[in-house]
C-alpha cells in the first residue's frame, strides 16, 4: 500500500469519525427516517419518536431536530410499532412497520394539536418501496422461506433473485461461481481458497437472506458477482421453539432417459434414475435469558441422505450436522453485543458418482466449518453509530480413499484381512480408468486441507442535516487474514492409469502408464486483504437520494514460499441515485453503478506455488514399452506448479457495473418494476502457458522456448480476458397482503466472453489468432422465475415456484467453449449445437393446527412435478456416436419431501 | 484538506483503480516467406501442393558451419551427444499436419495446400482394402460422419481460396506468416525450413481416433513432434528446403521481414 493512499484512507475514516451531528445505520439492520410537521405544515422539533418490536431488545427513541427531521438507524429486521409524542399534539402510532436488512423507510408524520395523550392509531398500507436505494437485488424474508418449496437450502433461496442462475454457488449476472461474497450476519464467510460458500445452515435459524447483484454501495465492495448476506434469528422476549422431521424420496417416477453416456440417445426404461432418500431432523429454541437484556437462540439439524447417480456403482452417503447458537445482549443503553457460533461437520461417503468407478476406488470426504462471530454496536449519540465486528472461520476439507467396511454389501469398499472397520488405505496405489476403462483399485489421492479466515471490521455511520440537505456518511475498514494448509499425496506414492485396449470390450483394460511420486506435499498459502470505504448518502431535496462512495482495496495473497502473487492497492468509485417522483414512496426511478474489484482468492496465489511433487512417468502395457517423447523416467515436477512467472504489474480484475430501473406500487402492496443492468468484466485472472511455440493454427506445439518439454505458466490479467453481461428484468411483486404472496420476474439477458471460471483456461495457449468471444454455456437469454403462496382457510397454505430457462446457443466456432479449446480451434463454420430450454414446477402445501400450546404442522413438497429431465449442461469438446454433444447434467427427477413439526 | 480537495483527490485516484500496463515481453512478428521457384520446379515439377510443412523460428543467431548446411546457433555439443538445444524465442509454421479421415493420410498431408478434395486425392490417392479407390464424394461422406462436419468449409485441410503459397511474378512461391506471442530481440535471426518428406510428423502422436472403424480400436491421427524448432537437425533430411540467409531482427521492427528459402539439402 503506498503511503499516500494509506494516509488518504486514514483521513477518510477519521473524517467520518469527527463529523458532527451524524447518526447511523449498519449492515444487518434497517432504518426509519423522515420529518415530523404540525398541522400547518411547519417542521416540529423536539418530537420524541419511540420504536419497539419483538425483534428488538428494549425500546429505541430519538428526538426530531429543529427541522423536524429524525433518523433512527440500527433496527433489526422485523415488524415495528413507531410512536410519535409531542407536547400539545396528538400521539401518532404507526403499527405494522416492516423493516428488512438494509432497508430505509421514510415515515413522514403530521401531528395535530391536541392534549397530550390523545392518540391516533394509524394502521395503513405501509410503503413497500425503499425509495432511497439504487442497489439491485432481493431480500428473501422468513415468510418466503416458510411458504415456498426451498428444499430447506438457503443456497436454493438465493435463486429467487433476478439475474441469478446456476447451482448452489450461483452465477450472478454473468459472474463466475467463485466471484460471490457470502456473509453470515454481516461477517465474511466466503471460502478463503475458492470464494464459494463455506457452510451449510439450518433454515430454521435464518431470519432473512439479502442478495445484492449490482449497484453496490461502497460498504459492500469486494465482490464482482453477488453479495449474499444471511441474517440469523436472535430470539425475543417470548420463548419459541420447535422440532421437526423431514423425509424425502426421489423414487417417485421412473427414469425418462439415460443419455449421460457418449453413446447418447433417449433411453426409455422402467427403472428409477437414482436411488435418493434423505432424512432430516431439526430443532430450535430461542427466548429471553433476561427480558430486554439478553436473548438466546440455538438450533440443530441432522441430515442423512443416500443417493446414487445414474449408473454409479456405489451410493453417495451424506451425514451432516448444522449447529448454531447465538446470544444477543443489550446490557447498557445504546450498546448491543452479539456472539454466535455455527458448526457444520459432514461426512460424504462414495463421493465419486460415476459408472466407471468401482466401490474399491471410491473417495471419501470429511468437511467441517466453524464460524465464530462477535459484534458490538454502539449508538454513540443520536446521530452516530459505531459497529465493530470480528469473525473467525475455520474449515476442513479432507479427501481420502473410502474407508473400508466388513458389511456384506458389494456397493461399498470391503476390508481386507487384517484391516479394521473404517480402515483407510494410504498404501495401495490407485488404478484409474481412462478413455472408457473403469477405476478399479483404491482412491486416487488424499488431501488434508485446513482453511481459515479471520476478519475484523469497524464502521462508523453518522447523520447530519445541512443547508444542502441531509447526509448519511459512513466510513469503515475491514481486515481479513486468510490461510490455507494443504497436505497432498497419493496412496503408495504411485498412480496407475488404465485404458481399454479394445474399446468395445469393457474388460480389455490394460495399463496405459503409471506415475511414481516422490512422497507427499505440504503447502501453506496465506495473505491478507484490507477493505476501506467512505460513502455519503445525500438527500438534497425530499425524495431524491444521491449515493457517492469510494472503496479502497488492498490485497496481498501469497504462494507457498511467501511470495506475494495477488498484490494490489486500488481505489474505485461507486455511486447511485434514486428519485421518488410521487413523494409518497409509491414509486422510484433509480440508477447506480461503479467499479467492483476482485479481492482474489488463495486458489489464485496457490496456482503459482513453487513446491511440487517430483514424479516419474513410465509407459505401461498399452504402449508395449515403445519409446516416445511422452516417456519420462527421471524426476520432474508437477506441471502447473514447477515453472511459473508472475508479471510485476497485474491489472486488478474488475467489473464496470451500471444499473437503472424503476418501481411502481400499484396499490395493495403490488409492485411492478423494470431494471436494466450491465456488467462488463475486465482483466480476469488468466494463467497462460508461455513455454510452447505453436504451429500456424495453434493446434500443436513445434518447439519450446526454455528447452524443456514442460509447462511454464504465467499469471496474467490481460485485456483479452473479459466477459460482458447485459440484462433487462421485468418484475411483479406482491407481498403477503390479503393472504397472497406473488413474485414473478422475467430476465432477458446476453452474456459473452470467457467461460466463467476461477482462472480462465481459454487463453492458456497463445491463440495464433485474435480471440473470438463465443456464446457461453451460462448464457440463458430468457429466464422466468415465479413464486407464489396463498394462505387458505383452516390453517392451510399452498406455495409453488416455477422456473423457465431458455436454451443457450452453443457455437462450435468459438474455442472458449471446448475443453480448453485450442484442439478444436479450426473454425467449423455454420455448425452449432445448443442446450434445450428447461423448466420445472415445485409445489408445497402446509397445514398448521393450532393447539393450546403451540402449533403442529404438516408439509409436503413435490419438486419437479412433471419429472422433466432436460439437459442443464452439455459436455464440451466431446461428441457422442451421432456427432452430438451430450448432456453433462440433467434436471433432478421428481422427488417428494414430507415434513412434520411442532412449534410454540 | 478541504472537502472539495479531498473529493478531487479521490476522483483522480478513482481513475486509476489499479489499472496498469501488463508490460509483457512478447510480440507478433509478421513477414513473408519466399520459396525459390526453381527449387519447387526441380523437386516437385512445379507442383506447389507437394511443398512440405514450413517451420519458421526466431533464433539467437545463425551458424552455417556446424552441420554443413544452414542452421541456427545451438547449445554446445557434449561428447557424443547430439548438438545442443537451439532455444528459439518464438516461431510458427506454414501448413499444419492434418488428418484426412483415412488412416492412409495420417502424417501424409497438410493444410493450406489443396483447394479441393479432388486435389487431395490426386496427390494422395487412397486405395481401400477391396481395391476400390476413394472418390471425393466418398471422402466427403467419410469426413462428415467422422467429424460431424456438415459443409465443405469445415474441412480443415481444404483451403479453397486461402491456400498458403501463391506464385509471384518472379516465379517464386510466397506465403505470409505471423509468429505469435514471441520474444523479438534485435539481432536475432528468422530461420526456416520446409520438411518435404514429413519426417517431423509422428504417426504415434496426435488426436486419439476413436471412430475410424467398426472395431472401435484406437489409433492416433499423427502430428508433428514437439521439438522441431529446438532440434531441427533431427528432422532436416535430404530433399528439404532451407533458408540460407536468414534475416536479422531490427529494433522496433515487427513486420515486413522476408525469409527466403533457397537451399536444397541433398
Amino acid at each position: 500500500m503506498s503511503r499516500g493512499v494509506f494516509r488518504l484512507m486514514i483521513a477518510a475514516v477519521l473524517l467520518s469519525l469527527v463529523l458532527p451531528g451524524v447518526a447511523a445505520a449498519t449492515e444487518q439492520t434497517g432504518k426509519i427516517r423522515g420529518t415530523v410537521t404540525d398541522n400547518n405544515g411547519e417542521p416540529l422539533g423536539g418530537v420524541v419518536i419511540k420504536a419497539s418490536s419483538p425483534s428488538m431488545q428494549g425500546e429505541r427513541d430519538v428526538t426530531t431536530g429543529e427541522q423536524g427531521d429524525y433518523w433512527m438507524p440500527g433496527l433489526p429486521p422485523g415488524e415495528y410499532e413507531v410512536t410519535f409524542l409531542a407536547e400539545g399534539h396528538q400521539t401518532n402510532v404507526q403499527r405494522g412497520v416492516r423493516i428488512s436488512i438494509g432497508s430505509s423507510l421514510t415515515l413522514n408524520v403530521t401531528l395535530h394539536s391536541a392534549e397530550i395523550g390523545a392518540a391516533v392509531t394509524v394502521v395503513d398500507e405501509r410503503p413497500t418501496i425503499d425509495v432511497s436505494s439504487s442497489s439491485a437485488g432481493q431480500v428473501v424474508t422468513r415468510e418466503y422461506l416458510q411458504a415456498l418449496p426451498t428444499g430447506r437450502s438457503y443456497q436454493s433461496a438465493v435463486q429467487f433473485a433476478p439475474g441469478v442462475t446456476g447451482g448452489s454457488n450461483p452465477n450472478a449476472q454473468g459472474g463466475s461461481s467463485r466471484e460471490n461474497k457470502w456473509l453470515l450476519d454481516g461477517a465474511n464467510t466466503s471460502d478463503p481458497v475458492t470464494g464459494t460458500f463455506s457452510f451449510n445452515f439450518n433454515l430454521d435459524a435464518i431470519d432473512e437472506i439479502e442478495v445484492i447483484t449490482g449497484a453496490f454501495r461502497a460498504e459492500n465492495g469486494g465482490t464482482m458477482g453477488a453479495l449474499i448476506n444471511v441474517r440469523t434469528k436472535s430470539g425475543s422476549n417470548e420463548f419459541e421453539g420447535g422440532v421437526s422431521g423431514f423425509y424425502s424420496n426421489g423414487n417417485w417416477s421412473p427414469k425418462r432417459d439415460a443419455s449421460f453416456t457418449p453413446e447418447g440417445g433417449q433411453i426409455e426404461g422402467s427403472e428409477f434414475d437414482r436411488d435418493s432418500q434423505s432424512v432430516t431432523l431439526a430443532a430450535f429454541l430461542g427466548g429471553p435469558l433476561l427480558r430486554d437484556k439478553l436473548w438466546f437462540f440455538a438450533s440443530m439439524q441432522y441430515n442423512r441422505s443416500v443417493s446414487t447417480a445414474l449408473g454409479a456403482r456405489s451410493p453417495r452417503v451424506f451425514d451432516g450436522y448444522q449447529l448454531f447458537a447465538k446470544l444477543t445482549a443489550s446490557p447498557f443503553p445504546r450498546n448491543q453485543f452479539m456472539i454466535s457460533v455455527a458448526n457444520s461437520p459432514a461426512s460424504i461417503g462414495n463421493r465419486t458418482q460415476s459408472s466407471l468407478v468401482d466401490p474399491d476406488a471410491q473417495l471419501h470426504q470429511y468437511q467441517n466449518s466453524l464460524t465464530v462471530i462477535g459484534e458490538w454496536r454502539w449508538q454513540i449519540t443520536n446521530n452516530v453509530l459505531a459497529r465493530v465486528h470480528y469473525s473467525h472461520l475455520a474449515s476442513d476439507v479432507d479427501v481420502t480413499p473410502q474407508p473400508c467396511t466388513w458389511r456384506d454389501d458389494d456397493r461399498f469398499k470391503h476390508c481386507q484381512e487384517g484391516q479394521q472397520e473404517g480402515y483407510i488405505d494410504f498404501v495401495t496405489p490407485a488404478r484409474l480408468g481412462r478413455a472408457g476403462a473403469r477405476s478399479t483399485q483404491n482412491g486416487s489421492s488424499y488431501s488434508i486441507n485446513d482453511r481459515s479466515r479471520d476478519a475484523i471490521r469497524a464502521t462508523v455511520t453518522g447523520y447530519a442535516l445541512t443547508p444542502i440537505g441531509s447526509h448519511e456518511i459512513k466510513g469503515g475498514i475491514e481486515f481479513d487474514f486468510l490461510s490455507a494448509d494443504n497436505l497432498f499425496g497419493y496412496p503408495g506414492n504411485i498412480r496407475h492409469y488404465d485404458r481399454l485396449r479394445d474399446g468395445s470390450d469393457p474388460n480389455s483394460d490394460v495399463n496405459w502408464y503409471w506415475i511414481e511420486r516422490q512422497g507427499q506435499l505440504f503447502q501453506n498459502n496465506s495473505g491478507e486483504t484490507v477493505f476501506a470505504f467512505l460513502q455519503d448518502t445525500w438527500e438534497p431535496v425530499p425524495g431524491l437520494t444521491i449515493d457517492l462512495g469510494f472503496k479502497f482495496d488492498h490485497s496481498n495473497l501469497k504462494n507457498d514460499v511467501g511470495e506475494s502473487i495477488v498484490s494490489y492497492d486500488a481505489v474505485s468509485p461507486v455511486g447511485g441515485l434514486a428519485w421518488d417522483p410521487t413523494g409518497q414512496q409509491k414509486a422510484k426511478v433509480y440508477a447506480g453503478g461503479g467499479i467492483l474489484l476482485d479481492e482474489g482468492r488463495l486458489a489464485i496465489s496457490s496456482f503459482l506455488d513453487k513446491n511440487g511433487l517430483g514424479q516419474k512417468l513410465y509407459l505401461g502395457e498399452f504402449f508395449e514399452n515403445r519409446g516416445t517423447n511422452f516417456s519420462r523416467d527421471q524426476w520432474f515436477r508437477s506441471s502447473g506448479q514447477s515453472n511459473f512467472e508472475k508479471l510485476d504489474s497485474l491489472t486488478v480484475p474488475r467489473v464496470y457495473n451500471i444499473v437503472a430501473g424503476f418501481e411502481v406500487n400499484l396499490g395493495a402492496n403490488t409492485i411492478i418494476g423494470m431494471e436494466g443492468a450491465v456488467k462488463l468484466f475486465r482483466n480476469l485472472w488468466e494463467d497462460d502457458e508461455v513455454n510452447y511455440i505453436w504451429n500456424g493454427t495453434g493446434t500443436n506445439s513445434i518447439g519450446v522456448v526454455n528447452g524443456v518439454q514442460d509447462n511454464f505458466f504465467r499469471l496474467r490479467t490481460p485485456d483479452d480476458a473479459q466477459r460482458n453481461w447485459f440484462g433487462l428484468t421485468f418484475s411483479l411483486q406482491r407481498n403477503f397482503f390479503k393472504n397472497l404472496l406473488l413474485d414473478i420476474n422475467y430476465t432477458l439477458s446476453m452474456t459473452r466472453g470467457l467461460t466463467p471460471s476461477q482462472i480462465t483456461g481459454a487463453l492458456d495457449n497463445p491463440t495464433q489468432r485474435p480471440y473470438e468471444y463465443g456464446w457461453l454455456y451460462t448464457d440463458r437469454p430468457h429466464v422466468i422465475k415465479a413464486a407464489a403462496a396463498y394462505k387458505l382457510p383452516f390453517g392451510f397454505q399452498i406455495g409453488g415456484t416455477f422456473n423457465f430457462t431458455s436454451g443457450s446457443r452453443f457455437d462450435r466456432t468459438y474455442y472458449s467453449e471446448k475443453g480448453g479449446g485450442y484442439q478444436n480451434f479450426v473454425a467449423e463454420h455454420g455448425t452449432f449445437d445448443s442446450v434445450n430450454p428447461w423448466w420445472s414446477l415445485d409445489l408445497k402445501i402446509m397445514y398448521r393446527l393450532t393447539l393450546p400450546y403451540g402449533k403442529v404442522w404438516l408439509s409436503a413438497e413435490l419438486n419437479n412435478v412433471t419429472n422433466n429431465r432436460q439437459a442443464t449442461g452439455i459436455s464440451t469438446g466431446v461428441l457422442n456416436a451421432r456427432g452430438e454433444y451430450f448432456a453433462s447434467g440433467r434436471q433432478g427427477p421428481m422427488s417428494m419431501e414430507l415434513g412434520l413439526g411442532y412449534e410454540w | 484538506m478541504s472537502g472539495k480537495r479531498l473529493l478531487a483527490v479521490f476522483a483522480v485516484l478513482a481513475l486509476l483503480v489499479g489499472c496498469e500496463e501488463e508490460e509483457i515481453e512478447q510480440n507478433n512478428l509478421d513477414g513473408t516467406l519466399v520459396l525459390d521457384g526453381a527449387l519447387v520446379d526441380e523437386v516437385f515439377d512445379g507442383d506447389a501442393r507437394k511443398i512440405g510443412m514450413v517451420y519458421i523460428g526466431i533464433f539467437e543467431d545463425f551458424d552455417p558451419e556446424q552441420l554443413g548446411y544452414p542452421y541456427p546457433s545451438t547449445g554446445p555439443r557434449v561428447g557424443d551427444q547430439p548438438i545442443g538445444d537451439a532455444l528459439p524465442y518464438g516461431g510458427t509454421s506454414i501448413g499444419v499436419y492434418s488428418y484426412g479421415c483415412y488412416r492412409a493420410l495420417a502424417c501424409n498431408m497438410l493444410t493450406g495446400r489443396y483447394p479441393s478434395l479432388e486435389d487431395v486425392l490426386e496427390v494422395n490417392p487412397i486405395e481401400l482394402e477391396d481395391g476400390e479407390m476413394v472418390s471425393a464424394e466418398t471422402m466427403y461422406d467419410q469426413c462428415t460422419w467422422y467429424y460431424g462436419w456438415n459443409a465443405i468449409e469445415e474441412f480443415s485441410f481444404v483451403g479453397q481460396d486461402d491456400l498458403d503459397f501463391q506464385k509471384n511474378d518472379d516465379g517464386d512461391y510466397e506465403a505470409s506468416f505471423r509468429a505469435w506471442h514471441g520474444r523479438t530481440p534485435p539481432g536475432a535471426r528468422i530461420w526456416a525450413f520446409a520438411d518435404n518428406d514429413f519426417t517431423s510428423c509422428s504417426p504415434d502422436q496426435g488426436v486419439v481416433n476413436r471412430r475410424y472403424g467398426d472395431d472401435l480400436n484406437f489409433f492416433r491421427e499423427g502430428t508433428n513432434y514437439a521439438d522441431v524448432l529446438n532440434f531441427p537437425d533431427k528432422y532436416v533430411t535430404d530433399g528439404d528446403f532451407i533458408s540460407s540467409e536468414p534475416p536479422t531482427l531490427e529494433a522496433d521492427k515487427l513486420d515486413g521481414y522476408e525469409v527466403r528459402i533457397d537451399y536444397l539439402k541433398d
